[in-house]
């Protein structure tokens, strides 16, 4: 056998042979080059610059000053600890209400449910800067609607203050808003648990004389467990990545977490220092990397001991007798906290003058005026627009690249498609901050500075397809993998290349998928904050940025405008986008 | 056209290391002839057609069709630059498309361009010759398991290609279907004069078509290996079997 492989290679010279087929594949290898370079060229930047003192653009030689400073910065080490504190637990405030209601709603007689069903979704339609600013409206020490009105309750009892009684502004204040805010997400990561869940082991349970509390901690949670678990972990992960509240909440209040300790050293204070950030960025990205990794294993193994079969089981209801009305108080209180509230007080204020406590004298004052003024500045169409643009391109390029790289991984008879696979996990491990950071020192030095793209829409589509091509190509792997092989092969013997198979063949056959995910990624990106706000300038403002730059500028009733248009806009948005999604793969969006 | 297939090798890369498909075959079809390559299912018939095809790439010799070398030493000629048309084992009808669109698709790929009503009278014939013609405008999910191969079978023969490749086409469809498009596809590729070369496990198919029959015998080595190399006596025995199944043999024995 050895002796005629060393004849076949001399029969077909490998280098020919190699050649050949780079030739006739010109598109893969231009979309591996390009998949490689927005990867590896800014994630190299960003650890060449860890080593380099200066601006990114003038360095001014190599130094181990940047590692040095950073670790030896108390407040380095602060910021880590309350991006730990604030990650394990808030996930865990998540988990609890998300794992209670996944029940609830699923598995009991509560009333109501499937109103429940659709209301749980919709804080997904509110992003999480919106989020952060109602509750700063409704908690603000002073003047914070809630606490004006707490402190009227305890005036009647004769208690009197006149600051407080909550201070949003706080590390208390930031895991009630990220504990609030996971609950979706998790809720619909277990909530097929639930479902799929075979009811015969529940039923075990009870003829064995247990009541309907013992059995939900005995056997329904111990169960579930793998499916809470990789949920709780997903959670913590986000929570490790959180931007909006840290830096509407935290800064304020000089607490600092990772990202906003990055978005601190570069944006706000003075001097800038960029080799001090690439070291909290290169940090906080391996830790990012070892959860990641450190959750795709405990998920493989999960789903070895998995309970959940795929069988379709009709989930056995239990009655939870007089505690059903308590539970849909509990449900309705959490609508109020994650949506009603925060809502109403963007609304509330958008309709006023200048930030009021809601009062019935108040309502008098009740005026569009702030649409009207909104609507009369000129930069507001050319941010409208800024927006729109970065949703269709960002959606398009996202989808077309994780299509491609997919079929290259999936189908390509090229070797190093394991490698592209493995590439294309990477992004998903980098906080969008951090990718931000990369980007700007990228495209600030040679080669990507003659591309011109620094503070332009381009680094903002850039920057947003590598935050979402993960996500992408992990949906289209699977679709790919779904069209049959011979439905391309056909293809070519019936005399088409590759490009064209490509685009009449299987780009059709897998559209719901690439709808599904185009949809998903313009969402993603009409809401997106982090990216955007770091790489803003004059010339590339999106919505998200201007909201934010009105409420900096204490112009807090522009800001609320903005974001009940925002809101409006994206609730149609995220329940089509769910929808699709669900239609196609079964995941979550 | 003529076919020469010459020491055809290939080999798979497999977890446990390499295995032999195919170890220098080589065979060759005159023009016209209904060649069928016939053999238990792993012994590298499929192999041997996908590689005349240009889906697989061998590993060493070469591929004549009509004195033009398609592949060999130094030479690479991709699947869509072969003069073959191909029907599947899956059919692999394009769902997204109408009957009509399935079949003139390869028309559309085609260097010199054909124009529109030139287009529509070659597809309309390719689908008369199959007895589709009523069935153009409907959308392929809409066809039964034998209407698709009806399709498949179409689309592979209105580029009017010089050599036509059947992948075990008919093992997907009953029994009854099977007899009926088993004398369909013969009539059709003589009155065409086609070459055509035919893969199946089936003995009474491949004795009831073919003008010659190639027994591809799996030997005491894992890999297939073609019965002329190694095992001409396993090759006999096989033949004198298909004798005794009562078919008339047409053409004669290749081992």
């Amino acid at each position: 056998m050895a002796i005629d492989t060393l004849s076949l290679s001399r029969q077909f010279p490998r280098w020919r042979l190699r050649w050949e087929r780079l030739r006739g594949n010109i598109l893969l290898v231009v979309v591996m080059a390009v998949l490689l370079a927005m990867i590896v060229i800014p994630i190299g930047r960003l650890l060449i610059n860890s080593f380099l003192e200066g601006h990114p653009a003038l360095p001014e030689g190599w130094t181990l000053q940047n590692y040095t400073t950073a670790f030896g910065m108390p407040l380095f080490y602060q910021a880590l600890a309350t991006t730990l504190v604030l990650a394990t637990i808030g996930t865990a405030i998540t988990v609890v209400i998300a794992v209670l209601f996944a029940w609830l709603i699923e598995r009991t007689d509560m009333p109501c449910r499937n109103l429940a069903w659709a209301l749980i979704l919709i804080p997904m339609a509110i992003p999480g800067v919106l989020f952060a600013l109602g509750w700063a409206l409704l908690l603000s020490p002073k003047t914070g609607a809630m606490n004006v009105f707490l402190r009227d309750v305890f005036a009647l009892f004769g208690v009197e203050i006149t600051e407080g009684p909550i201070n949003i502004y706080s590390i208390g204040g930031l895991i009630f808003l990220d504990g609030l805010r996971g609950v979706t997400t998790v809720f619909l990561m277990v909530v097929g648990a639930f479902r799929m869940m075979d009811p015969s082991l529940e039923e075990a349970a009870r003829v064995s004389k247990a009541g309907t509390v013992a059995t939900f901690f005995r056997v329904t949670l111990p169960a579930l467990s793998p499916a809470i678990l990789a949920a709780a972990m997903y959670s913590f992960i986000s929570s490790m990545e959180s931007f909006e509240a840290p830096l509407a909440i935290g800064l304020p209040a000089n607490i600092f977490v990772l990202s906003t300790l990055i978005y601190f050293t570069t944006r706000i204070q003075a001097p800038l220092d960029y080799g001090l950030a690439a070291v909290f960025g290169v940090s906080y990205m391996i830790l990012m990397v070892f959860l990641l990794i450190w959750y795709r294993r405990a998920v493989r193994n999960s789903e070895r001991f998995a309970t959940v079969s795929g069988k379709g089981f009709r989930p056995r209801i239990v009655s939870i007798g007089q505690w059903r009305y308590p539970a849909l108080a509990l449900f309705v209180v959490y609508f109020l906290f994650a949506v009603a509230a925060p809502f109403c007080v963007l609304l509330w204020t958008s309709l006023l003058p200048g930030y009021r406590v809601p009062s019935i004298d108040a309502i008098r004052l009740i005026t569009l005026d702030n649409y009207r003024e909104i609507f009369a500045t000129d930069r507001v169409f050319e941010v409208i627009w800024n927006t729109l643009v970065l949703m269709v391109v960002a959606a398009t390029a996202t989808m077309v690249l994780a299509f491609l790289a997919s079929w290259i991984i999936v189908r390509a008879p090229v070797r190093g498609r394991g490698l592209l696979d493995g590439l294309m996990f990477v992004p998903h491990a980098i906080p969008g901050i951090v990718i931000a950071l990369a980007l700007i020192m990228a495209f600030l030095t040679p080669p990507l500075r003659y591309t011109g793209l620094y503070g332009t829409m381009g680094i903002l589509v850039i920057g947003l397809v590598i935050a979402y091509i993960s996500f992408g190509t992990r949906l289209m792997n699977s679709a790919i993998m779904q069209v049959h092989k011979e439905l391309e092969q056909a293809a070519y013997v019936s005399g088409a290349s590759t490009a064209k198979t490509l685009f009449f063949i299987t780009l059709p056959l897998l559209f719901p998928a690439f709808a599904a995910g185009w949809i998903w990624v313009a969402v993603h990106a009409l809401r997106a904050f982090s990216i955007p706000l770091m790489l803003s300038s004059k010339n590339n403002e999106v919505f998200a940025v201007l909201l934010w730059e009105f409420w900096e500028n204490g112009t807090a009733s522009l800001a609320s405008g903005l974001g009940v248009l925002l809101i409006i806009a994206l609730i149609p948005l995220s329940l089509l986008m769910r929808r699709f999604i669900v239609q196609v793969s079964g995941q979550q969006g | 056209m003529e076919v020469e297939v010459r020491g055809l090798t290939k080999t798979f890369a497999t977890s446990q290391g390499h295995v032999t498909a195919l170890e220098k075959l080589s065979f060759d079809i005159r023009p016209g002839e209904f060649y069928t390559l016939l053999g238990p299912s792993g012994c590298g018939k499929s192999t041997t057609l996908r590689c005349i095809a240009g889906l697989e790439r061998p590993d060493g010799g070469e591929i004549v069709l009509g004195g033009r070398t398609v592949v060999g030493p130094g030479v690479w000629m991709a699947p869509n630059e072969r003069p073959i048309g191909m029907v599947f084992q899956s059919y692999a009808i394009w769902p997204h498309m109408t009957v009509f669109r399935n079949v003139e698709f390869p028309l559309r790929q085609t260097r010199s361009w054909v124009n529109k009503t030139e287009r529509r009278k070659r597809v309309m014939e390719a689908l008369s010759l199959v007895q589709m013609a009523e069935f153009a405008d409907r959308p392929a999910p809409f066809l039964s398991g034998g209407q698709q191969q009806r399709v498949a079978l179409a689309r592979a023969l209105v580029s009017r290609p010089e050599v036509l490749l059947l992948d075990e086409p008919l093992s997907n469809l009953d029994a009854k279907l099977r007899e009926e498009l088993r004398i369909e596809i013969k009539e059709l590729t003589s009155r065409l004069g086609i070459t055509a070369i035919y893969v199946t496990h089936d003995q009474i198919e491949a004795l009831a078509m073919s003008d010659r029959i190639a027994v591809m015998h799996r030997g005491a080595n894992p890999s297939g290996r073609f019965a002329e190399r190694y095992l001409p006596a396993a090759g006999e025995q096989l033949c004198r079997r298909l004798r005794r199944t009562g078919e008339r043999l047409r053409g004669y024995c290749w081992a």
